[in-house]
């Protein structure tokens, strides 16, 4: 029962409902919510509602992804299937609005609704991913980039070799800078910021190898990987950073001499 | 350490030293001592003797965000505080403390999980990121 459930869940991403059915949608949850009749406009993508909602002079609406609790849905029409008391009253129309209602955005009056995305690509453990296009697109030609679940811009997915050595080393967020270095490539990324070796360590209590540098503006940073997932990242640690430890102690705030397990 | 090893060598080395090495499956910490960290990712989590005063919360998330890196989540009867403080450590790198109230789990959906024991109090810190102001890692 669990595999015809996901299985179910998984293929109707992008199957398209009828407009009837998404007005059916909208007004059973408004019916409980409002009490009012609102205006329902289709839209072929989540941008595409933004922009006809300010076409149309709309201000300050909610927006609501809906697409988000398509995992939840799942797991109660399980529960229902299996014949666990469920509210019908309100099941019902939860499901359906999930069904029909990827993204809304909305005030008591009026709906607007995007379709499904018509594409989705998965990797093996079902993250967004496609590394030769969008992750998730839409009728519209709109849609957003993923790399192993992790959001990420047009540019990494499909010009790496453009990025430049100020983007990847300005990027703020480790995972994407992890992605950014990884699509560039590690070797031409360490020779084009002119890392030189200035001390190793073998982490006997995470089992990796990891190894400071210095590059040619003075960034000092740790080239580790992550014993759980393998990734590898560059931490960047004050300048006057010296040896492995001193670098895992800054970015533990003193405690890493203290580690007794690590994944 | 060779002085001409190249940081290309080190790639190499570091691939070949996880390939004997997994701490993606669960792991139960047995008794640590007061002081001991076990770390999750960019998550530190420091053995400490009882819970701090703070905000009771049902949050149970540790680490802020929406994204995939941020989901380590205390699965199990614990009592979770947040808006502690933490020796001198800046209030944006410490999170939540909590008290395992029975065998509680910290799950997170690429790292390994952490089972850590009964009647054991966590507080936890946050990685830091160099910056120019001082934040915690994200990913």
């Amino acid at each position: 029962m669990i595999e015809t459930v996901y299985s179910e869940y998984m293929s109707r991403q992008t199957t398209q409902e009828t407009e009837e059915d998404i007005r059916a949608a909208v007004q059973s949850i408004w019916d409980m919510e409002f009490k009012t009749t609102p205006e329902v406009i289709v839209c072929d993508s989540p941008v595409a509602c933004k922009k006809q909602s300010i076409a149309d002079g709309h201000k300050d609406m909610t927006e609501y992804w809906s697409m988000w609790y398509v995992g939840y849905a799942a797991m109660y029409d399980f529960a229902n299937r299996i014949d666990l008391e469920m509210d019908q009253e309100k099941l019902v129309p939860f499901l359906n609005w999930v069904r029909c209602c990827p993204f809304v955005l909305f005030d008591e009056n009026t709906v607007y609704v995007s379709r499904k995305p018509t594409e989705i690509h998965f990797n093996d453990n079902d993250q967004l991913h496609n590394e030769s296009g969008m992750s998730c697109s839409f009728a519209d030609g709109w849609g957003i980039y993923s790399i192993n679940g992790v959001a990420v811009d047009e540019k990494i997915v499909m010009r790496p070799e453009t990025q430049t050595i100020k983007e990847i080393k300005q990027e703020s967020n480790e995972e994407v800078k992890r992605i950014r270095i990884e699509r560039y490539g590690w070797d031409t990324y360490l020779a084009e910021i002119g890392a030189e070796l200035v001390h190793e360590n073998r982490n006997d209590i995470e089992g990796t190898r990891e190894y400071l540098f210095k590059a040619d503006d003075d960034m000092m940073a740790l080239l580790c990987a992550c014993p759980s997932t393998h990734k590898e990242f560059v931490l960047e640690v004050p300048p006057e950073t010296k040896t492995c430890q001193e670098a895992q102690a800054w970015l533990s705030n003193g405690l890493s001499a203290r580690i007794i397990s690590a994944s | 350490m060779s002085a001409t090893k190249t940081l290309s060598q080190c790639m190499t080395e570091m691939r070949e030293a996880l390939e004997s090495f997994d701490a993606s499956k669960p792991e139960r910490i047995g008794s640590p001592s007061l002081g001991d960290v076990v770390r999750q990712g960019d998550l530190y989590l420091i053995a400490i003797e009882s819970l701090p005063n703070g905000k009771k919360t049902n949050e149970r998330q540790l680490v802020p965000g929406t994204t995939q890196g941020s989901r380590h989540v205390v699965e199990g009867d614990a009592t979770i505080v947040n808006e502690v403080q933490f020796k001198d450590i800046p209030a944006v790198l410490v999170g939540p403390a909590f008290k395992c109230n029975g065998e509680t789990t910290i799950s997170h959906p690429e790292h390994g999980d952490k089972i850590l024991p009964a009647d054991t109090v966590w507080q936890c810190v946050y990685q830091q990121a160099y910056a120019d102001e001082i934040r915690r890692v994200q990913d």
